[in-house]
C-alpha cells in the first residue's frame, strides 16, 4: 500500500508541472489577453505599455527554452536562464506564489486567509450530500416502487437539472420575500468567534450544493444497493436472522461502497466548481470569489496559482479515494 | 422470490403506481400555484415616504438639514459595497484606480473645495479663501488640519507642500484624454506653509469643477513624506485628512472606516464641529443585487439602491413606514459612439443616424419611462442643459424620422449591403442598448453586428484606443458639463485625440469658449451654445437618455444629502435616529 501510495505521489509534480505549464501558457499568449494593456488602460501610450512590461517581466521569455528554425531548417534550441515560467515555477516550488497583480499582496498570505471559508463551504456541502445522496439512496432501494421511491427519484432529478445558482438565488430570494430574512453579509467569522452567524451563512449554501452533489448519488447509492441487495449473500444473511438494518447498512451498503466512494470523489469536484458560485453570489471572501475576481481583473498570477491549487486538490481526493477501497474491501490489494 | 417474503418492505398497501403517483404531483404543482397567486403575504402595505421625480426628473434638494438637528450622535452606518477595490492604492496601476480613487476621495481624503452640482457653486473645504487675480492664476489659503495618526505622519498638520505635492503625484500617472492636470495646470507651488498657488496655461473657468482642480480622486490631499517609495503602504492603507479614518478592510472588501476625531470644524466660512455625526461607516460586500436587496429587507444595511422603481414600490409595500425612499435623476448617461472615419465624416450620415434613434422609446423599453432625454450635457446639470422644450435646436436633435434618415443616407451613398460591427462591454446596461440600437438602426437599413466583450477588454482596448467603428455605454455620472463636452473636444494645443478621433473647429472653438468664461452667466449661454455647436454638427457621440435612480434608507438614517450630486457620498451629516 505504501508503495502504491507512493507511486501515486511520484505523479503529482509531474501532473501540476503539465497543467501548471498549460495555465500558463493559455494566460499568456491567447490574443487580447494581453495584461500589460489591460492593467494600463486609460490611453496609456505605446511606451508607458512597454514600461508596464519591462516592470512586470512580460518582455521575458516565456520558457526556458525556445526553438527557431535556422536557413538550414535544422531547429535552434536558445536557453533563457531567467524565463517568465521558470522564475514563477522556481518561486512556486520554494513556496513564494508571487503576489497579486494590483494590491502586491503575497499570494500565500491571501490564501490562508481564504482557504478556510471555502474548506467550510466544500466540508460541509460535501457532507450534506453524503449523507443526503445515501441516506436517501439506500431508502430509495430499499422501499423500490413506494412514494418514497419516487420522490426520492424525482427529487434526484430536479437536483441534478436546476443550476446551483438557480437555486441559490431562490434561497435569497424567497426568505427575503416571505419573512424580510437574509443570510448575515459583511465577511466571514469563524464558528469559534460567533458559531451561530456562521451556520447561518454556511447552513443555506451548503444545503443547496449539498443537494445538488446528492442528486447524482442518490440514483447511484439506488443502483448498486438494488444490485446487491439481489445477491445470494444478502438472502443468506436474511436467513439467519439478521435484522433489516444490519442486512442493508452492514452487508449490502459496505459491498456497494466502492462506486458510492467514487462518486463521492466526483461529488466533491463537482462542489468545489459549485462553490464558485456560492462564494460570488452569498459574497463569502473565500478561494472561489477570489477566482472570480482575478479572472475580472486579469490577475494572472493569482489564476495560475488558484489553477495548480485545484489540480493538487483533485489529484490528492482521486489519491484518497483509491486508497479507501482497500480501506473499505479487504479484496482489494495495492501491490 | 417475491421482496414481500424478505420483509424487506414495510407496508403492503398504498403500493404507488407510476399513474396514481404523477396525478398527486399534478395535484400537488396545482396547489402551489394557488398559493403562489394568492400570495403568501400579508399584504400590501401602505406608508414609505418617497419623494420620485416626475418625468423632468426634479427632485427635492436636501442639504443636510432637513431632518433637523442631530438628536443621536454615534453609531455606525451600514451600506452594500460593490465591489471590492482591488487596493488602496488610488495612483495605479491602469484603470483600477478609479474605483478606490473615488472611494477614499469621499472618504478619507480632504480636498480644498468641492462644487456641488445643483448650485455649481464653490464650497470652500480645506482652502478658507480662494483668489484669482487674474485669468489664470489660483490662489488658495488653507485652514488648520491634521492627518490621521498613522505611521509615518503621525497625526502632524497639513501643509500646502502635501497640496502641491499631492497634484504633481497625480500628474505623473496617465491621464485619459484631455485632462485638467495634464493639459491646463501650468503649475502649482507652495508660496507658503498655507498658501497654493495654481497656474494654467490658459483661463480656465471649470478650474474649480469636480473634473478639474476639484477632483474628488485627483485633488485628494496626502502626506508628502509617502507619496514616492511607499508602494507597499500605499497598496493596503491610505492616510489622509478626511473625515473617516479607514480603519480595516479585508483585502478591498468590508471596509470600515471610523470617525476622524481631529477632522477640521470648518467648512465654506461656517462651523462644522462635531462632522461626521456618525462614528463610522462599515461596507458589507455584497456582490449578488439581489442579495443586497434581501440585506436590506432584513436590516442589515441601512440603505440601498433599487434597480428601477417597481423594486422600490415592492419594498415599499414590505417595509411601509420603516423606510424612506428618493429618485434622482442621474448624472450618467447612454450614449452611442461612432468613430469619425469614412463614411461617418459625412455629416448626414451622422444625421441619419441620430434620426434613426427614438429616444423615448429607448425611455420607454429600456428604463420603463424612468429616465429624460439627454443632449450633449446631461438634463441633471440643470443650470447647464438645454432642453427639448425650449431649444429648438435640441427640439431638432432629437427628432426621430426614418424616412429622413433613409433619404438622407441615399443621398450619402451609403451602401445599405454593408454590416457594420458595434462594440460593448457585457454590462447589461450596455448590452440592452447595443440591441436596442440595432433595432433601430435596422430600422432605417442599416445592418449592425453586436459584439460583446468583457468590461475591462471594452475599456482599456476598445474604448480607450479608439478599436471601434461604432460603440455604446453608459458614461460615469460626471459633476459638471465641462467633462461631457470635452468628449467632443478635437487634439490641439496639447491636447490628445478624443475616442472618436473627431474634430471640428466651430465645435471646438464654441467648447473652449465656455471653458475659458469666467462670467458665469455668461459661461452658461456659452455652454448652452457649445451644446448647440455640437447637435448641429452631428458630433459622432449621440447621448440618449439619462436614468431616473432610485434609493433608500431606514427611517432613522437622517440627515443624508440628496438631490446635490456626489456630495450627499461625504455622508458628514448623517445621523442615525435610534438609540
Amino acid at each position: 500500500m505504501l508503495r502504491y501510495t507512493l507511486r501515486r505521489l511520484s505523479w503529482l509534480p509531474i501532473i501540476l508541472f503539465g497543467v501548471s505549464l498549460i495555465a500558463f501558457v493559455v494566460l499568456r499568449t491567447l490574443p487580447g489577453q494581453d495584461p500589460a494593456t489591460a492593467i494600463a488602460g486609460q490611453g496609456a501610450t505605446p511606451e508607458q505599455i512597454q514600461q508596464l512590461r519591462d516592470q512586470l517581466g512580460l518582455e521575458r521569455p516565456i520558457f526556458p527554452i525556445s526553438v527557431t528554425r535556422t536557413a538550414v531548417v535544422v531547429p535552434a534550441f536558445h536557453v533563457h536562464a531567467h524565463s517568465q515560467y521558470s522564475e514563477w515555477i522556481g518561486n512556486l516550488v520554494r513556496g513564494d506564489f508571487s503576489r497579486e497583480f494590483y494590491s502586491k499582496k503575497p499570494i500565500r498570505d491571501e490564501f490562508k486567509r481564504r482557504f478556510f471559508p471555502s474548506f467550510e463551504l466544500v466540508a460541509m456541502s460535501l457532507s450534506i450530500s453524503a449523507v443526503i445522496g445515501i441516506a436517501f439512496g439506500i431508502l430509495s432501494a430499499v422501499y423500490r416502487n413506494s412514494w418514497l421511491d419516487y420522490v426520492v427519484r424525482l427529487t434526484a432529478v430536479i437536483g441534478a437539472s436546476v443550476p446551483e445558482f438557480f437555486l441559490l438565488t431562490l434561497l435569497i430570494v424567497i426568505p427575503s420575500r416571505v419573512w424580510n430574512y437574509s443570510m448575515p453579509v459583511g465577511g466571514y467569522v469563524a464558528p469559534w468567534e460567533d458559531l451561530g452567524r456562521n451556520l447561518r451563512l454556511f447552513v443555506p449554501a451548503a444545503l443547496v450544493l449539498g443537494f445538488a452533489g446528492s442528486a447524482g448519488l442518490m440514483r447511484l447509492v439506488r443502483t448498486t444497493m438494488l444490485e446487491v441487495l439481489r445477491a445470494d449473500y444478502v438472502r443468506t444473511a436474511r436467513a439467519k436472522g439478521l435484522s433489516g438494518r444490519v442486512v442493508v447498512l452492514e452487508h449490502a451498503l459496505r459491498n456497494s461502497a466502492t462506486p458510492i466512494l467514487t462518486a463521492l470523489g466526483t461529488s466533491f469536484v463537482a462542489i468545489f466548481g459549485g462553490s464558485v458560485i456560492a462564494e460570488v453570489i452569498l459574497s463569502i471572501q473565500g478561494l472561489g470569489l477570489w477566482f472570480f475576481t482575478a479572472a475580472q481583473q486579469r490577475d494572472l498570477t493569482v489564476i495560475q496559482f488558484l489553477v495548480v491549487y485545484t489540480a493538487f486538490v483533485v489529484v490528492i481526493v482521486n489519491l484518497i479515494v483509491d486508497l479507501s477501497y482497500a480501506w473499505l474491501d479487504p479484496r482489494v490489494r495495492y501491490n | 422470490m417475491a421482496d414481500n417474503e424478505l420483509g424487506l418492505r414495510y407496508w403492503q398497501s398504498g403500493r404507488i403506481t407510476r399513474r396514481r403517483f404523477l396525478g398527486g404531483v399534478a395535484v400537488a404543482g396545482a396547489g402551489a400555484a394557488a398559493i403562489g397567486l394568492v400570495g403568501c403575504s400579508s399584504g400590501k402595505k401602505s406608508g414609505g415616504s418617497s419623494q420620485t421625480p416626475g418625468a423632468s426628473g426634479t427632485a427635492r434638494v436636501n442639504d443636510g438639514t432637513q431632518d433637523g438637528a442631530p438628536t443621536h450622535l454615534g453609531g455606525i452606518l451600514r451600506v452594500r459595497q460593490n465591489p471590492a477595490l482591488p487596493s488602496m492604492n488610488v495612483f495605479g496601476p491602469g484603470i483600477f484606480p478609479l474605483a478606490q480613487g473615488l472611494f477614499l476621495g469621499f472618504t478619507t481624503f480632504d480636498h480644498m473645495w468641492y462644487v456641488p452640482t445643483d448650485t455649481g457653486q464653490v464650497e470652500l473645504f480645506l482652502a478658507t479663501k480662494v483668489e484669482q487675480p487674474d485669468a489664470t492664476t489660483v490662489i488658495a489659503t488653507l485652514g488648520d488640519a491634521t492627518f490621521h495618526d498613522k505611521d509615518p505622519v503621525n497625526g502632524r498638520a497639513v501643509k500646502a507642500s502635501d497640496v502641491v505635492a499631492s497634484f504633481k503625484r497625480f500628474r505623473e500617472e496617465v491621464g485619459i484624454g484631455f485632462d485638467f492636470l495634464h493639459n491646463v495646470m501650468d503649475d502649482i507651488v507652495a508660496t507658503d506653509d498655507k498658501t497654493v498657488k495654481i497656474t494654467m496655461k490658459f483661463p480656465w473657468a471649470w478650474v474649480f469643477t469636480s473634473s478639474n482642480a476639484g477632483s474628488p480622486i485627483y485633488s485628494s490631499i496626502m502626506p508628502e513624506e509617502i507619496l514616492h517609495g511607499h508602494d507597499d503602504l500605499l497598496q493596503k492603507d491610505a492616510i489622509g485628512s478626511g473625515h473617516w479614518v479607514l480603519d480595516s478592510h479585508e483585502n478591498g472588501a468590508n471596509i470600515k472606516l471610523r470617525k476622524f476625531q481631529q477632522f477640521r470644524t470648518y467648512q465654506n466660512g461656517k462651523s462644522i464641529a462635531g462632522q461626521p455625526y456618525l462614528d463610522g461607516v462599515d461596507f458589507k460586500l455584497i456582490t449578488d443585487d439581489n442579495a443586497a436587496l434581501a440585506a436590506f429587507r432584513a436590516n442589515e444595511i441601512d440603505s440601498t439602491g433599487f434597480s428601477n422603481r417597481k423594486q422600490m414600490e415592492d419594498t415599499i409595500s414590505a417595509l411601509g413606514d420603516r423606510i424612506r425612499t428618493s429618485s434622482d435623476l442621474s448624472r450618467d448617461y447612454m450614449c452611442l459612439m461612432i468613430r469619425y472615419d469614412p463614411p461617418f465624416n459625412d455629416v448626414r450620415v451622422r444625421q441619419a443616424f441620430n434620426l434613426l434613434i427614438d429616444r423615448q422609446k429607448a425611455i420607454d423599453l429600456l428604463e420603463d419611462g424612468d429616465a429624460v432625454k439627454c443632449g450633449p450635457v446631461p438634463p441633471a446639470h440643470k443650470l447647464y442643459a438645454l432642453t427639448e422644450d425650449s431649444d429648438d435646436v435640441m427640439k431638432e436633435y432629437f427628432r426621430h424620422d426614418v424616412k429622413d434618415a433613409r433619404d438622407l443616407l441615399t443621398a450619402a451613398s451609403w451602401d445599405f449591403d454593408s454590416e457594420w460591427t458595434m462594440r460593448h462591454s457585457n454590462r447589461q446596461g450596455d448590452s440592452d442598448l447595443a440591441q436596442f440600437l440595432q433595432a433601430q438602426l435596422g430600422e432605417g437599413g442599416v445592418k449592425i453586428n453586436l459584439e460583446q466583450q468583457d468590461l475591462v477588454k471594452w475599456f482599456s482596448q476598445t474604448l480607450n484606443q479608439s478599436d471601434f467603428k461604432l460603440t455604446c455605454f453608459q458614461h460615469l455620472p460626471y459633476e459638471d458639463p465641462d467633462l461631457p463636452l470635452r468628449f467632443y473636444l478635437g487634439p490641439g494645443d496639447g491636447r490628445t485625440d478624443n475616442f472618436m478621433r473627431y474634430q471640428d473647429d466651430t465645435v471646438d472653438a464654441a467648447i473652449l469658449a465656455a471653458a475659458k468664461e469666467l462670467d458665469e452667466d455668461a459661461r452658461i449661454e456659452k455652454t448652452k451654445e457649445a451644446q448647440r455647436a455640437v447637435m448641429r454638427a452631428y458630433a459622432p457621440m449621440f447621448n440618449i437618455f439619462s436614468q431616473i435612480s432610485f434609493g433608500g434608507s431606514y427611517s432613522y438614517v437622517k440627515g443624508q444629502i440628496t438631490g446635490r450630486g456626489s456630495y450627499g457620498l461625504f455622508n458628514r451629516t448623517t445621523w442615525l435616529d435610534k438609540a
